[in-house]
């Protein structure tokens, strides 16, 4: 376990230095990084102060390194647009953000995880199918389609629920609905074939022959085993709806980092979008590595080296 | 796969038949679309579908410039499918070419690749997009060029892990030994039989690219105004939910089938090709 540790801990301080430097890349790609985050209007000369001021006429390899240790001190830059620090702007965001993404995994694991069970000792009957196809029409919806749809079902139509902002605490309903729709899809589906793995086996037909009832079994002895792969896909799961929520934000004027994002790129802020994408890898990274490490932790056998 | 025909069932061949009517609607969509999707009537602004207009009926209604939505939707299909088709065509080629090699030689090439690899997927791909598309600016090619760049890892994983398997199977063995050479060797003795895989990841794939590329015309960052796009469609749709919800909905019905067709489809041909899947 020690070693396992280590070597994975190495990779995802590798994953990060590697982000790091393909975004330094990417912001170099069109040639002249100033063009990305001034306003739109800004005169040649403008661009001539900024580039100085920003650091831009200095060699490549002297920016580089600039920028690595800037980032290993958490100096994200100033926002020329705003003339904040760019850490401040995206702090007052992020809780919106991690709130948004606790209340869609809160949903998707109290829905997804009863449907799995009930799809998997209902296997094959036709009461399961209802549950499938829900599971697949959670999957297969775009969050910006399903997103709209809740606007017309419970603000437009209804008048239930605000459709935008976040005021009020009934505001955070919809957008962590429609943020839950995937995972709650991803854990139905795991926690099916969990169980109906779990089914198979030989202590559950051990407890059969003692004369336990079936609920008792599932209850007691397979949802133990069944949980552990539920238990790390939830940090991947964490990983890539904090990546959704981009849009979702969109979609529900949510005041998070992903609605942050999107005005920052119309606002040609690109210090901005870019300590975002930064951020997002980082925890996608770090979550990535959670979700290994809980994964030996919960289930002693595995043993992994690496991939 | 030798010898083994594919046997569909019946959700899969509706899945293949309306996949096949939305590539008959993109490529036909200049003879098929009732109007030029451009065509702005102000006077016909927001119409609720089935309002009778000058010279024909608005059967999707009219969106906030008075154009037609049921061709907007048609020749958005166009822009949805080709960039879908060409951004996993492109990853598809290079994703591969990666992974074959990597797994081939070894060393520090698959080193190389490999970490590179990780590198790339260990980046939310939707934010990997957004930042590549900003310094690129928005258009068709950047779009294709970002969806294509994004995504190679994860055929490069495949090809890799499969021709690992390959490599040392006695054919290829032997045919080092009478002296083939390792860029004869790759393209016809270990992409032949390690392609079944790769086509599942690709539908697979050609069905995220198709709400990728939504995705990213919702936000402003992908197809730009005035070419139509679904994604565009629902981003302006959104703003007029309350008055016009028909802008927004329709071009999201289309995609949600569209998806869930392709989905279906790669899931049964993961269930044909993939020996190792499991049929529960």
């Amino acid at each position: 376990m020690p070693y396992f540790l280590a070597v994975r801990s190495a990779q995802a301080l590798f994953a990060l230095f590697g982000v790091a430097t393909l975004v330094f890349m990417i912001q170099h790609l069109s040639g002249d990084p100033v063009a990305l985050m001034v306003p739109e209007g800004a005169t040649a000369e403008d661009i001539v102060i900024l580039r100085r001021e920003f650091g831009f006429d200095r060699p490549l390899g002297v920016q580089y390194l600039d920028y690595l240790r800037d980032l290993l001190r958490g100096d994200f830059g100033t926002s020329y647009i705003q003339n904040i620090p760019v850490a401040d702007i995206v702090g007052s965001r992020l809780s919106y953000t991690l709130r948004l993404s606790a209340a869609a995994l809160a949903i998707a694991f109290l829905v997804g995880v009863p449907i799995g069970i009930f799809a998997a000792l209902n296997r094959g009957r036709l009461v399961e199918k209802p549950a499938l196809a829900l599971v697949l029409a959670a999957q297969s919806m775009p969050t910006f389609w399903s997103g709209i749809l809740l606007i017309l079902l419970f603000a437009v139509t209804l008048d239930w629920l605000p459709s935008s902002g976040a005021e009020g605490g009934s505001a955070i309903i919809l957008p962590a609905i429609c943020l839950s729709g995937l995972t709650m899809a991803t854990f139905a589906r795991i926690t099916r074939n969990a169980i109906v793995e779990e089914l198979g086996k030989d202590y559950v037909r051990a407890a059969y022959a003692r004369g336990q009832k079936r609920l008792s079994i599932v209850l007691r002895h397979v949802s133990r085993n069944a949980a552990v792969p539920l238990i790390s896909i939830t940090a991947l799961e964490l990983a890539n709806m904090l990546a959704g929520a981009v849009i979702v934000e969109t979609v529900f004027a949510w005041p998070g980092l992903g609605l942050l994002a999107v005005q920052a790129i119309q606002a040609n802020d690109f210090l901005v979008v870019q300590t975002i994408v930064l951020l997002g890898a980082a925890a996608y990274i770090v979550l990535n590595l959670t979700a290994d490490i809980l994964y030996g932790l919960v289930d002693p056998r595995i043993k992994a080296v690496g991939r | 796969m030798t010898g083994r025909s594919l046997r569909l069932p019946p959700g899969a061949i509706v899945a293949a038949a309306l996949i096949f009517a939305f590539v008959a609607l993109a490529l036909l969509a200049p003879l098929v679309a009732p109007f030029d999707p451009n065509r702005q009537d102000l006077f016909a602004r927001l119409k609720p579908p089935g309002t009778v207009g000058r010279d024909n009926v608005y059967h999707l209604g009219t969106d906030e410039l008075g154009r037609d939505i049921l061709s907007r939707i048609i020749h958005g299909a166009q822009v949805s499918l080709l960039v879908a088709f060409v951004s996993v065509c492109v990853s598809l080629t290079v994703g591969t070419a990666l992974g074959i090699m990597a797994g081939y030689f070894r060393g520090w090439v698959e080193v190389v690749i490999m970490r590179l690899a990780d590198i790339v997927l260990s980046i939310p791909a939707l934010l990997l997009a957004i930042i590549t598309v900003i310094v690129l600016e928005p258009g068709l090619l950047s779009l294709i060029a970002v969806l294509g760049f994004t995504r190679w890892p994860r055929y490069t994983r495949v090809a890799y892990g499969q021709t690992l398997g390959v490599a040392t199977r006695p054919f290829v063995v032997a045919a080092r030994f009478h002296g083939a050479s390792a860029f004869w060797l790759m393209p016809r003795h270990i992409l032949p039989n390690i392609l079944n895989p790769l086509i599942v990841v690709a539908t697979l794939e050609f069905g995220l690219m198709i709400l990728f590329e939504a995705g990213l015309s919702f936000l402003g960052l992908g197809i730009q105004p005035p070419t139509a796009s679904w994604g565009a469609m629902m981003s302006v749709g959104r703003n007029y939910l309350s008055t016009a919800w028909w802008i927004a909905t329709y071009p999201g019905l289309c995609l949600s089938i569209l998806v869930l067709c392709v989905n279906l489809l790669g899931d049964t041909l993961r269930d044909q090709l993939d020996p190792r899947s499991d049929r529960r």
